[in-house]
């Protein structure tokens, strides 16, 4: 029996199989990002972050438990994430986005922004441009979040679609809507592997307070934007 | 006449109680001309919420049309049809 006999037909396995991707942060959003595409049958998965697991990330960090508390979260992840099918190639990254010298893997065909905080996004996004690879936003807040695709020049960058954003600090999340959010970024990961990503240009918004799944129409800004200027 | 509709997204959405609203314009408005309407609408002083000093404030993004009001002519921006999207995106991960 195949591990993907239940999805196989829905996704062309062979693209997947031989594919790498990045994730940035193994918080809320990494967790179950990485854990979807582990068991979607991913060829090659990096994973990064440079915190520690604290016991607040219990509630939706679905990669830990609690012996895992004061573990790095790159080895604790890689511990639950080689135990499930043993078919991904895994490698994780004790690193900082910001340091400068840090630098993204050659062979990955896009990353997952799964960051807690704009600054690094900003950084990650920068190099994913520079490679000329996609990147999968992802963000979350108390019971709403939202997901989009860059990929310039085809898409805004991530600045000129939200404008100046705040730095928040510690927010509630409600983890059902981090692992919705999270499960749209891997759903949208694996159409962006496949060829066909879904939320280029597109930013979807999901609320679960309203409850509310809208797609809003995204355009470039008449005249190119510097990037210096973002 | 043409039409503009305005949606809300998460806080505002409960804030304005309501999902979208549609207002008729005639020629072309500014963004702040936009939201004053707006605020009388719906009872809510949406200038207050999202302006400050004459400028968007961080943490809120306006989108005229799926481009953000920051990266146009900020509150000064002109709006003659289409959609407008306000909402305060989500920086948790």
């Amino acid at each position: 029996m195949s591990l993907w006999l239940r999805h196989e037909k829905l996704v062309e396995m062979k693209v997947l199989r031989s594919s790498a991707l990045f994730v940035a942060g193994l918080g809320g959003l990494g967790s179950t990002v990485s854990e979807l595409l582990v068991r979607l049958g991913i060829g090659k998965l990096y994973i990064a972050d440079n915190g520690l697991v604290d016991e607040p990330d219990l509630n939706r960090q679905i990669l830990y438990s609690k012996g895992d508390i004061g573990k790095r979260k790159v080895d604790a992840a890689m511990e639950r994430l080689s135990r499930l099918t043993s078919e991904t190639s895994l490698q994780g990254i004790f690193t900082d986005i910001n340091d400068e010298r840090f630098s993204l893997p050659e062979d990955i065909l896009g990353v997952v922004d799964c960051l807690d905080n704009w600054r690094t996004r900003f950084r990650l996004e920068a190099l994913a441009r520079e490679r000329g690879i996609f990147l999968v936003h992802g963000g979350v807040k108390e019971m709403y979040g939202q997901v989009t695709t860059i990929l310039p020049p085809e898409t805004p960058s991530l600045k000129e679609i939200l404008g100046e954003v705040k730095e928040e600090g510690t927010l509630q999340v409600f983890p059902p809507l981090v692992t919705a959010i999270a499960s749209l970024q891997a759903w949208e990961a694996t159409n962006a592997i496949l060829g066909r990503p879904r939320l280029l240009g597109k930013l979807l918004i999901l609320d679960l307070w309203a409850p509310s799944l809208e797609v809003v129409q995204l355009n470039r800004r008449k005249a190119e934007i510097d990037p210096s200027e973002l | 006449m043409k039409r503009v509709k305005v949606k809300f997204f998460a806080d505002l959405r409960s804030l304005a109680k309501r999902e979208f609203l549609e207002l008729e314009i005639e020629g072309a408005i500014t963004l702040r001309e936009l939201l004053k309407r707006v605020s009388s609408e719906i009872g809510i002083n949406l200038e207050e919420k999202l302006l400050e000093n004459n400028r968007i404030k961080s943490g809120f993004m306006i989108l005229i049309n799926g481009r953000n009001a920051v990266y146009l002519d900020g509150v000064s921006t002109l709006i003659e049809e289409g959609e407008i999207a306000l909402f305060p995106p989500a920086g948790g991960g």
